[in-house]
């Protein structure tokens, strides 16, 4: 048995209580998709723009079954089933659909009609990565080196080395996309590492 | 005032062995969770866990009910109020203990 120290305790706590958010394989998908989306908004394909923005939703409603129906099975099946108690969290949703989000949207606004001469959603992006980070069982540090990074890459412009307004966005989408793709694999990791493979599991792997 | 080592004494045994306050540490975060999630989170094989989630359901501080999920079928385990409020009772009397250790001078107390 893996032994029980106050902080290993401390964080079964944390995972059990956002066991959702640490399925980080869930977050690929969609983090493909965002970078697929930039990809395609950068590139000059000459597929018309309406074909592009189909193309775009069908990658996502592919991301979204992928992450709800396939890899909700692949938890479920390797790594359990939790309920949740939404109760303990009235304040984290309130705050994510009251503040967050609108602050997201006003910030794509904000650069996409006032052109300012930083990129301000990549700043609202680092602010929500790591209000995520802390609000869903802390620890892993790589959210809070995104966040850092996301502030490197929205201020940028200011040293004429990226692009404002629109031109800006498509490429703090595809990061914002990668993101997702390298957060997941490590937020899986660190999942892999508080609920470690039983020996069954084990035997059967290496059969 | 006692050492700090001799109110250890004290703590409820059925609650202090690792492996069932890491299954209601587990449990108190949550609705429920199933037979694997806890396997996975304690690392014991299914003899064991078993053992554990008897004691600690014959205390009443945990609920065991079998379900079919997908047609396959699946343990899940609940938290009761008793035990909620006893693992709680738990961590506050181990916190009050690391700070008294902190504080506890071995002349001072003999």
């Amino acid at each position: 048995m893996t032994p029980m120290t106050a902080d290993r305790l401390r964080r079964i706590h944390d995972v059990t209580d956002n066991f959702f958010f640490w399925q980080g394989l869930r977050w690929i998908p969609l983090g493909t998709a965002m970078l697929a989306y930039a990809f395609m908004r950068s590139v000059d394909f000459s597929t018309a723009s309406d074909a592009r923005e189909w193309i775009a939703l069908s990658l996502f409603a592919l991301a979204l079954w992928l992450s709800t129906s396939v890899l909700g099975r692949y938890y479920a099946r390797h790594f359990g089933r939790v309920r949740g108690d939404a109760s303990r969290h009235v304040v984290r949703t309130s705050v994510k659909w009251f503040l967050v989000y609108p602050a997201i949207v006003v910030a794509m606004l904000v650069d996409l009609e006032l052109v300012p001469p930083l990129i301000v959603s990549g700043l609202a992006y680092a602010l929500a990565i790591e209000a995520y980070r802390q609000s869903t069982g802390g620890g892993r540090a790589h959210y809070t080196a995104f966040a850092i990074g996301l502030v490197a890459f929205s201020i940028l412009p200011l040293f004429g080395a990226a692009p404002v307004g629109r031109s800006g966005l498509t490429p703090l989408i595809g990061i914002i996309g990668l993101i997702y793709i390298v957060g997941g694999v490590l937020d899986h990791r660190e999942l892999v590492r508080v609920l470690a493979p039983i020996e069954e599991e084990r035997h059967v792997a290496s059969v | 005032m006692s050492r700090p080592f001799e109110e250890l004494a004290d703590l409820d045994r059925l609650i202090h062995e690792p492996a069932r306050l890491a299954i209601l540490t587990a449990l108190a975060a949550c609705k429920a969770a199933d037979f694997l999630y806890l396997q996975r989170l304690t690392g014991l094989s299914k003899g064991n866990l078993s053992s554990h989630l008897s004691k600690l359901e014959n205390a009443e501080l945990v609920t065991v009910e079998k379900e079919f999920v997908d047609k396959i079928p699946n343990t899940r385990i609940s938290i009761t109020k008793a035990g909620r409020a006893a693992v709680e009772r738990h961590w506050k009397r181990l916190d009050q203990l690391r700070q008294a250790s902190l504080e506890w001078a071995p002349d001072a107390s003999g």
